[in-house]
């Protein structure tokens, strides 16, 4: 019997793995191995003619990190990742509440709603902030035209953080839409009969409740922020140098792929911190 | 508008509830004694949730209004009332530990964390979960959880505590045990009960009065006995236990016409010609071989007897009769004389244990 059901099990296994075969296949190969690449590149040495030499390992890629020009784009790419998120979350837990406390019908008209700029190319969508941004573009004609005058927010940081909200906010409410949703309401109800107000029924009670929704949601948001790319090189000005353009910058024309990697290296690194910070909170929550 | 003691705990004028085009309640006046442990009972869908929702301010009447404590409510929020609910799947804080949820009510009233501590940790002694108060809720079993809901809301000593089928997620044994412990408790503390359910037996046992509810009507309210053995409506009758429901006519002579046969009925007279619904438990009713002698005054028709069920601790007999046919519930006493089917019997039954039944 023992053993029947041990080959059993062992089949079941089996099967598991034949199952998960073309994802690990493709992660391996497109994922795990570049990974290696990077991580390796990162301690090799980089030539006058700007060529990679994989001979010679050594920190000096890591050394260069601590130079003041790269400490200040981390510095700015994470208080700008901060704002962002920060942002996000104002903006999403709202209208993530709203969503999900309307009638199953509205909710998923609305949801499709949240999703259709994804149904557009990002940079096209991007393009399209700039424009709208522009000295002489709609924002600032209205703004004129209602008497307060043109504005210059494009290749500002102004401008980057708005478009990083605008882009990474659906990472923001889905998550949070998530948590609401599945949230017992009869236990707002219980507080409410149990003499807390409205106010202080959310901060007790919703607030800590939907707290794993804040968190993934900061860090879908924070994660791709602190990395971005594209939105700073479109929106944001030559100041405003992020970690992003930065890295992209020495696997291009300033060809230091050894700096490059590096620099990649810690963004991964900042990620993994708050994945773990992530599943701490949750464990704790258990 | 009373301000005093004897005040009573609760009180519906006219009260009337619609979601959009559905009546949920339907035009209720119901007065609730101070101190009374009342049920709503009610099979699911009857109103007698929202009812319940309504005197804790978490809906609002449609039209008339309701009064706690002598206090009318309008529309005062859930957290300005005297009262406190216990939730039907006991809607426990789940981040926070047993006595963190014992005390939540106290430190909303402002009381100082200490005293709150104090008197969560008696309250928890008292539903005897006195070792438990570090754990959290999601570690307790049902009745524990049960348990845990109820000292919430009793430690803040309200003027009426709400039960919403409190006992509905826990099994039969542990439910019987909990039926016992509420009533206890509710003589305990003295506090106003009103508690739903949909289950019978629940409410026999349980309350000093029951309101019997029907899509968004309350039918009777009554004692449990009256509401068992004098049910004035067709619903409360047949919800409520088994009944036999006879066609009758009021004959002019005051007596009764049961099909081709003639009895007595005490207290009520209809008019004559006026046909009603005769109503009669099975366990109130007699058999006797055809040839026994019946007590004076009982009503007795005779009958056959055409299917037998054994239940261990009872009989329960069809009886075919002149005035149709009848259940007959027998306890299975080593002095009971049991019948085959075929039999030739007597029924009878005194006068005042059958009601008179409108629709």
């Amino acid at each position: 019997m023992a053993a029947l059901d041990q080959s059993a099990a062992q089949a079941d296994s089996r099967k598991g793995r034949l199952i998960a075969t073309p994802a690990a296949l493709y992660l391996l190969f497109f994922f795990m191995i570049p990974l290696g690449v990077i991580v390796t590149y990162s301690f090799a040495t980089r030539t006058a003619t700007g060529r990679t030499v994989l001979t010679g390992w050594n920190l000096s890629s890591y050394d260069k990190l601590f130079s003041e020009l790269v400490l200040r784009i981390i510095w700015r790419s994470f208080w700008m990742a901060s704002v962002t998120t920060i942002l996000c979350l104002l903006v999403a837990y709202p209208f993530a509440y709203y969503l999900a406390t309307r009638a199953p019908k509205v909710r998923n008209i609305l949801l499709v709603l949240v999703m259709i700029p994804f149904w557009t190319n990002g940079l096209i969508r991007i393009f399209a902030i700039r424009f709208l941004l522009g000295s002489d573009g709609p924002a600032s004609q209205l703004s004129e035209n209602l008497g307060f005058g043109t504005f210059r927010i494009l290749f500002t940081p102004t401008a980057v953080v708005i478009g990083m909200v605008y882009s990474f906010l659906t990472f923001m409410v889905l998550p949070l839409y998530v948590a609401i949703e599945r949230m017992d309401w009869k236990l707002v109800e219980a507080a409410r009969d149990l003499y807390a107000g409205g106010t202080v029924a959310f901060r007790k009670v919703t607030w800590p409740l939907t707290r794993s929704g804040v968190i993934a949601g900061s860090i879908l948001v924070f994660v791709p922020s602190f990395g971005s790319y594209v939105v700073p090189e479109i929106l944001g000005g030559a100041k405003t140098m992020l970690l992003g353009s930065y890295v992209a910058r020495q696997f291009g024309a300033a060809r230091n792929f050894p700096f490059g990697a590096a620099l990649s290296v810690v963004l991964i690194a900042v990620m993994l911190i708050a994945v773990v910070i992530n599943q701490r909170a949750e464990a704790n929550r258990a | 508008m009373t301000m005093n003691g004897s005040a009573n705990a609760v009180e519906l004028h006219g009260v009337v509830k619609k979601f959009g085009d559905v009546t949920a309640v339907n035009c209720i006046d119901l007065t609730i004694a101070d101190g009374e442990f009342f049920s709503l009972l009610g099979p699911s869908g009857c109103g007698k949730t929202t009812i319940l929702r309504m005197i804790a301010g978490f809906e609002f009447p449609t039209a008339g209004h309701l009064a706690v404590d002598g206090q009318k409510m309008g529309l005062t929020p859930p957290d300005q009332r005297p009262v406190n609910t216990v939730f039907q799947n006991y809607a426990l804080f789940p981040h926070m530990t047993v006595l963190e949820n014992v005390m939540f009510g106290l430190l909303m009233k402002k009381v100082p964390k200490d005293k709150a501590r104090e008197a969560a940790k008696k309250v928890l002694d008292q539903v005897r979960l006195g070792a438990l108060g570090e754990r959290k809720s999601s570690q307790l079993s049902g009745g524990q959880q049960q348990r845990v809901a109820l000292a919430r809301a009793l430690v803040n000593k309200p003027k009426v505590l709400l039960l919403d089928e409190p006992l509905g997620a826990l099994d039969l044994k542990l439910r019987q045990e909990m039926q016992s412990e509420l009533k206890s408790l509710h003589t305990e503390v003295g506090i106003t009960f009103v508690y739903v359910t949909h289950d019978q037996e629940e409410a026999l046992t349980m309350s000093d009065r029951i309101g019997v509810m029907s899509e968004g009507n309350l039918l009777q309210v009554d004692t449990p006995d009256r509401i068992y053995e004098h049910p004035t409506k067709r619903f409360v009758a047949d919800f409520i236990g088994e009944i036999n429901m006879l066609a009758a006519t009021v004959a002019d002579d005051g007596t009764v016409q049961l099909g081709s046969e003639q009895i007595k009925l005490d207290g009520l007279s209809p008019e004559v010609g006026q046909s009603f619904t005769l109503a009669i438990r099975p366990e109130s009713i007699d058999l006797t071989g055809p040839d026994q002698g019946v007590e004076p005054g009982l009503n007795q028709i005779s009958g056959t007897v055409t299917h037998r069920t054994y239940f261990g601790d009872a009989y329960s007999y069809d009886v075919e009769t002149g005035g149709g046919v009848l259940s007959v519930r027998c306890d299975n006493r080593p002095d009971h004389q049991r019948f085959n089917e075929g039999d030739a019997v007597k029924v009878s039954w005194r006068p005042d244990s059958s009601s008179v039944l409108k629709d």
